[in-house]
């Protein structure tokens, strides 16, 4: 027997993994920026570092994942149950910030995007303001939001382009596999960004989340993991073609990528004069898709850590810390794009470097839970995955020390 | 044993525990309680004994005093009497600091922010959680400073305790056994609030809570949830309670459940199901969801149109407890062609030997199964209807949509909470 609706909620489920989704969104404006400046100013170089991203993104996801079916609990009430208050209100302010330069940046991309299309950030970013706003908070956000994912399909052209751009192939796979580093501020900055954009501290709650919203139990749990790692491998295989389109066109070019415009040139091999456009149009999505999603979870993670009223079915006067935050994180992300010189593409970077900065702090509460017996029984870490996350952790951290003494002794390049 | 008024679990921990000469022999680490009554008594404390280098149970009749700050033992250090705490043993700070509870008085979940005990007669119990502003700002050390700031004005950080005796448990916590007993169960709250409680709290907590519910109660809170809820539900439950709140249901709001569930899982439960309530939903799930057809039960009361006042009563009494509502009767001849609609009202006041055709109404609004569910509303809300039926082509009656079925179309939604869209 087949009902007509059973078949569209199973090509919703098809399509709107947990693990797909938040791999769609995490190529945002702030990985597009670091992914096109990192092919166009080191070509192919960096590739090696995104291969091992993507192996500690699978692992930390899986982590991430696992600990929501188990647990049933999203990550800030694990954190809250297990280390009390004060070590809460330590990492919600670091989500926080964290949270905030995202934000920040994927204002910025949609200003970036809409600037190509010929309309003033000064006009576009405070009308998709208001627009976030309502559409998040009126409880129509879920039909767009279909539109948004969709539009970010976009991105699989990046992979046409980097074929059709016709790099050398074989520079391509001794990159990938053959570490090269740079003791340079640019070099390290990007590594961190580039870290930073893959693996974020907001995806960590909101996959989590979303786990334990879908209710999976541990016996189906299998096919959630292959979610999530289908999830990341697509997420690491468009940043890879991105690099590698933008290492073919745009570095023999020396082109930097100073405007957004420039970083469309990378889609020029696939879609020639209309390159500009679908660029604008894949960008303004997942920035969009962004911008909707980072305030609203922030909001839901730190109200639920604290014990707060929140959901956007209350009323203002019943959840004013909720919507207080909610409308400060919106405010703030699309006021600091209108502030006089923002340098939007600098910006984008900034604010993943803030996120790889930031993340291994995170990443040893996640340690920590998924490896307490008492909470995850059998389902503790194996070693591999405490060799990668810890070794991720460690390369962040001492990346962020790299840096502070580049910038102490003034190598500012 | 002497203990200052009230005190909140937190300002103890890690204080020190001194023996009889005031030399300390160990810290507080968490406080060890006895379940079954409404306001738990705390047993003894949970002590870090520097001596031993572990943590031991130190029994309130050891105990002398229990100050704001530290704790008097009533014996010299080498003769106090410990005991090895015990797997089985219940801790507040463990247990339940941090953790989420149901406010029963107020249909809500909260966390626990901290603790308060109070004396009792001779017991210390444990009397209220906090689980506001205040409570936070003490565990971060930061309550000395915000009411020294906040009494410049003379102002302070104010309390928001729930008494204990209004709190439950979420029923999949770590701990063994039950640490409340409220004066009023979930169970026993309105399905409206339950729901409210059910998506606040996370998955295996709702389907805890639910399975502890009655049938009828169940049925009743399901309606009240959002679509994607009710499908995680009915998949987590087990079959039969599942199939026992499925029964209670009236059937158009069964297919609606069923048709967000997988066409596996549906099939399996409709053939489980009682025969006339699966054929029925079955009829009802070839609608499509967001038409009359899709709203429509098919639970209604028809009547023969040769049928007096008397016998009509006398049928009604049989159907009723099927019927989803009582207020209209549909007239029907040669077969179910839909004839005429009665009121329970104009029922009641006419004379028993009256026949059913003098005293209906003849003109019956009617629509059809593809009408789309605003439209539907809208013909509800224009003439005041509390059910409107839905006929074929041939005027043969399929259904009736009830006001309450496009209620949300016509308010906004406020019972249907919806948790998260979002992280």
């Amino acid at each position: 027997m087949r009902f007509p609706r059973f078949k569209r909620f199973w090509i919703f489920l098809a399509i709107l993994g947990p693990g797909v989704i938040s791999a769609i969104a995490g190529n945002d404006a702030g990985g597009t920026a670091t992914y096109s400046v990192a092919g166009a100013r080191f070509g192919f170089e960096m590739l090696w570092i995104l291969l091992l991203v993507g192996v500690a993104l699978v692992v930390i996801q899986e982590m991430c994942a696992r600990m929501g079916v188990v647990t049933g609990k999203g990550l800030s009430d694990l954190i809250r149950e297990e280390f009390g208050v004060r070590w809460t209100l330590f990492a919600m302010l670091i989500l926080l910030v964290a949270n905030v330069a995202v934000t920040i940046s994927e204002f910025a991309g949609i200003a970036a995007s809409l600037e190509i299309l010929g309309i003033t950030r000064y006009l576009s970013v405070p009308v998709m303001m208001l627009i976030i706003w309502f559409l998040m908070t009126h409880g129509t956000y879920r039909g767009v939001e279909r539109i948004f994912i969709a539009m970010c399909l976009i991105y699989f052209s990046y992979i046409f382009s980097g074929f059709m751009a016709r790099p050398e192939w074989g520079s391509v796979f001794r990159h990938t596999f053959v570490p090269t580093f740079e003791l340079d501020m640019g070099f390290v900055l990007l590594a961190i960004a580039m870290i930073g954009t893959t693996i974020t501290p907001w995806m960590q709650f909101y996959l989590q989340s979303s786990v334990v919203e879908k209710g999976i139990k541990i016996k189906q749990y299998r096919y959630q993991k292959w979610d999530v790692i289908l999830g990341s491998v697509v997420a690491v295989v468009i940043a890879f073609f991105i690099i590698i389109a933008c290492a073919a066109v745009l570095h023999p070019r020396g082109i930097v990528v100073h405007e957004a415009k420039e970083a469309a040139m990378a889609l020029r091999p696939f879609a020639g004069g209309y390159a500009a456009a679908l660029f604008a149009l894949g960008l303004f999505a997942s920035s969009t898709l962004g911008a909707s999603i980072l305030p609203l979870s922030s909001s839901y993670a730190i109200c639920e850590a604290f014990g707060w009223e929140n959901g956007i079915s209350k009323k203002f006067r019943e959840a004013p810390i909720f919507y207080g935050l909610y409308t400060a994180l919106i405010l703030v992300g699309g006021g600091v794009v209108l502030l006089p010189n923002i340098h939007l593409i600098n910006i984008m970077l900034f604010s993943q470097t803030t996120n790889g900065i930031l993340f291994p702090f995170i990443l040893i509460f996640m340690l920590l839970l998924v490896n307490n017996k008492r909470l995850m029984g059998e389902h503790t870490n194996s070693r591999f995955n405490n060799l990668v996350a810890w070794a991720t952790a460690w390369v962040l951290i001492i990346l962020t020390i790299l840096l502070l003494i580049a910038s102490f002794s003034g190598q500012i390049a | 044993m002497v203990l200052f008024s009230e005190l909140f679990i937190s300002e103890l921990k890690g204080d020190p525990v001194l023996d009889r000469l005031q030399e300390p022999v160990g810290r507080v680490e968490d406080y060890v309680i006895a379940v079954g009554e409404v306001f738990p008594k705390v047993t003894g404390l949970l002590v870090y004994v520097y001596d031993k280098g572990e943590k031991l149970v130190l029994l309130m009749g050891e105990i002398d005093l229990i100050g704001k700050q530290f704790v008097v033992s009533k014996s010299v250090k080498d003769r106090i009497v410990y005991t090895k705490p015990k797997p089985e043993e219940l801790f507040l700070w463990r247990d339940l600091m941090d953790k989420q509870i149901v406010d029963t008085e107020g249909a809500r979940v909260i966390r626990v922010n901290d603790l308060k005990l109070g004396k009792i007669e001779q017991d210390v119990r444990l009397i209220a959680a906090d689980v506001g502003f205040r409570g936070l700002l003490r565990r971060m050390g930061l309550l000395g400073f915000f009411d020294l700031m906040l009494g410049v004005f003379g102002k302070r950080v104010p309390d928001t305790l729930i008494g204990w005796d209004h709190v439950e448990q979420l029923k999949t916590g770590k701990a063994k056994g039950m640490i409340t007993v409220p004066t009023k169960h979930v169970s026993e709250m309105h399905p409206a609030d339950i729901a409210n409680i059910i998506s606040q709290v996370h998955s295996e907590e709702r389907t805890a809570i639910f399975a502890s519910l009655s049938d009828k109660t169940a049925a009743e809170a399901l309606h009240e949830l959002e679509p994607k809820i009710q499908a995680l539900l009915l998949l987590t439950l087990d079959t039969k309670k599942a199939l026992g709140v499925l029964e209670k249901m009236p059937v158009d709001e069964v297919a609606d459940v069923l048709g967000d569930l997988s066409a596996d899982k549906a099939e399996e439960l409709l053939r489980l199901m009682k025969p006339k309530k699966s054929a029925h939903a079955r009829k009802l799930l070839k609608h499509p969801e967001e038409t009359a057809g899709g709203l429509m039960t098919t639970e209604f009361i028809t009547i023969p149109y040769d049928f007096t006042v008397q016998r009509t009563i006398e049928k009604m009494r049989e159907l009723a407890p099927d019927a989803e509502t009582v207020y209209y009767i549909f007239v029907v001849r040669d077969g179910e062609k839909l004839s005429g609609v009665l009121s329970l009202r104009s029922l009641i006041i006419a004379a028993p030997e009256t026949p059913i055709s003098s005293i209906m109404v003849k003109d019956v609004i009617t629509i059809d199964p593809d009408m789309d569910q605003r439209k539907v509303a809208e013909v509800i809300s224009k003439y005041n209807l509390l059910a409107v039926p839905v006929v074929d082509r041939e005027n043969r009656m399929l259904g009736i949509v009830t006001v309450d079925d496009v209620v949300d179309f016509i308010l906004p939604p406020i019972s249907r909470r919806i948790r998260h869209m979002l992280g």
